[in-house]
């Protein structure tokens, strides 16, 4: 899908990719964290994470798109974001250690998740659903977080505090946010990369937010309105 | 003359082990997923039970280990199905057509062909009543297996079915995990075939699971009332069959399905 790419990130920043369904925004976040196989090279900070997936996640946090999943397990809020210790600790695993329980503490805190930590992932919406793969992504303090389709399953107002949370973390990390709205991120990019199965141009947003680009990668989807240039997506409304 | 109720110490062993064992999978069972295979298996397991009679009586191999090895390659089979691109359910309804199919097959003749000490009814009904020290012995062998297997790893296994991708990127590797799920459930329901027979472990892979997610509020609790249950069915159930003289893999049956009910009725 992606042959013959090669580019650079730097951070803290904003990086958002956009393109309609199908056109690799998912698999270039997966090759890039060594979850599925990629020929080429990806280093993080250095260090050299292709294929491995294990020494991606300790350089980046990952929020995964939620694609309706079944959730009749019931596993609860606490339980995902202590699973960001519990699983790189090894067996036998007795209690938390003070130091971990606070830090535990404190990211739900942050995230606004303190009064909720006891229930299912099932009861929640699905903004509270992404706070709290975000507290999880957050455990560790990566200096890079990579969210693919954050804004899935979440209510307009609930859009508006995720975007204003992610545009947050992004003045000391660097975040990659995959969207089916650019809209929503475009005061707070600092490089758009329009993807269809492969990349198509990648740039500031006034560089990439055209007409003329953007109609050959959405179609019909694409409308000027008063100079500005809209992406209608049916995922989006 | 009073009533005096008898419960030998081996049907009690027996019932609870097995009891505890499907009560562990049956959470692990719903986390991954994978109720359609972990109802499949016991059909996987009663053909190997019976290619193992074959084996025993042609080759002379110890029945336990024949049953084992049959039972485990029977399982990879659809492994190898779903990793060659094959739909779970449609690999696992696949596995199920043939393996009913040649259970049929070597039923007849196993029943036709070889003198048999041992009823093969007894592997579908189970005879927890029947049990020799020696059934116990292997009981506790096989259910100390399957433990090592699954209690130390609960946390993996489960959050492998809630998020694969996140348990890679810290540092598991969910294959391995996804083989031990696999091997254990292989091991429990051929394992303890003999003992507690199809039916019982076709509702206490399922029902026990499904049962603590409508109850718990976390993953945690998912598991220990998965465990109460399987354990308080199964031995209520030895206990009800004892006194009203009734199968107790069908009472078991019915006593897990009655807690399934008064959980919905909870709601």
């Amino acid at each position: 899908m992606f042959r013959g790419e090669s580019f650079e990130l730097e951070g803290p920043g904003l990086v958002v990719v956009i393109g309609p369904n199908g056109s690799g925004k998912t698999t270039l976040f997966r090759a890039i964290l060594g979850l599925i196989p990629a020929e080429g090279r990806v280093s993080m900070n250095g260090v050299d994470v292709t294929g491995k997936p294990e020494e991606a996640g300790k350089q980046a946090g990952y929020v995964p798109q939620f694609k309706g999943e079944d959730l009749s397990f019931p596993v609860n809020v606490r339980e995902i974001v202590e699973s960001a210790i519990a699983l790189r600790r090894r067996p036998p695993r007795l209690a938390f250690p003070k130091e971990e329980r606070n830090r535990i503490d404190e990211i739900l805190r942050r995230m606004g998740l303190s009064e909720i930590q006891g229930k299912p992932l099932s009861e929640l919406s699905g903004g509270q659903r992404q706070r709290v793969f975000i507290a999880r992504a957050l455990v560790w303090d990566p200096p890079i977080l990579i969210m693919d389709e954050p804004l899935t399953a979440v209510d307009p107002m609930g859009r508006a505090d995720l975007v204003g949370m992610i545009k947050e973390m992004a003045r000391d990390k660097l975040v990659l946010v995959s969207s089916h709205d650019p809209s929503l991120f475009m005061d707070g990019a600092r490089t758009l990369r329009v993807v269809n199965r492969g990349i198509v141009a990648m740039g500031p947003p006034e560089d990439v937010m055209r007409e003329e680009l953007l109609s050959k990668v959405y179609g019909r989807s694409v409308f000027l309105v008063e100079r500005c240039v809209h992406v209608v997506d049916g995922y989006a409304v | 003359m009073p009533y005096e109720l008898f419960l030998d110490p081996r049907w009690v062993i027996v019932v609870g082990l097995a009891s505890l064992v499907y009560g562990l999978l049956s959470p692990v069972v719903v986390a991954r997923r994978l109720l359609f295979l972990a109802g499949a298996l016991p059909h996987s397991a009663l053909l190997s039970a019976l290619l193992a009679i074959i084996a025993t009586n042609v080759l002379g191999c110890p029945f336990e280990v024949c049953s084992l090895v049959f039972s485990l390659a029977l399982v990879s089979t659809v492994s190898a199905l779903i990793s060659k691109g094959v739909r779970p359910d449609d690999a696992t309804a696949i596995f199920v057509s043939a393996s009913v199919s040649l259970t049929a097959i070597s039923l007849y003749y196993i029943l036709t062909a070889f003198p048999m000490e041992t009823s093969v009814w007894s592997y579908i009904i189970g005879d927890p009543l029947l049990v020799t020290w020696g059934d116990v012995t292997f009981t506790i062998a096989v259910s100390s297996l399957v433990f090592l297997l699954v209690a130390p790893f609960l946390r993996e296994h489960v959050l492998i079915g809630v998020d694969r991708d996140f348990v890679r990127l810290s540092g598991v590797r969910a294959p391995v995990y996804d083989a031990m799920v696999v091997a254990s459930l292989a091991i429990a329901t051929v394992g303890l075939l003999r003992a507690v027979g199809f039916v019982v472990e076709h509702v206490m892979v399922l029902l026990p699971g499904i049962t603590a997610s409508s109850l718990a509020k976390s993953g945690r609790d998912a598991v220990l009332i998965g465990l109460f249950l399987s354990l308080a069915g199964g031995l209520s159930g030895l206990l009800i069959s004892v006194v009203t003289g009734l199968a107790p893999s069908g009472v078991i049956g019915i006593v897990m399905l009655a807690f399934y009910l008064m959980s919905m009725l909870g709601r």
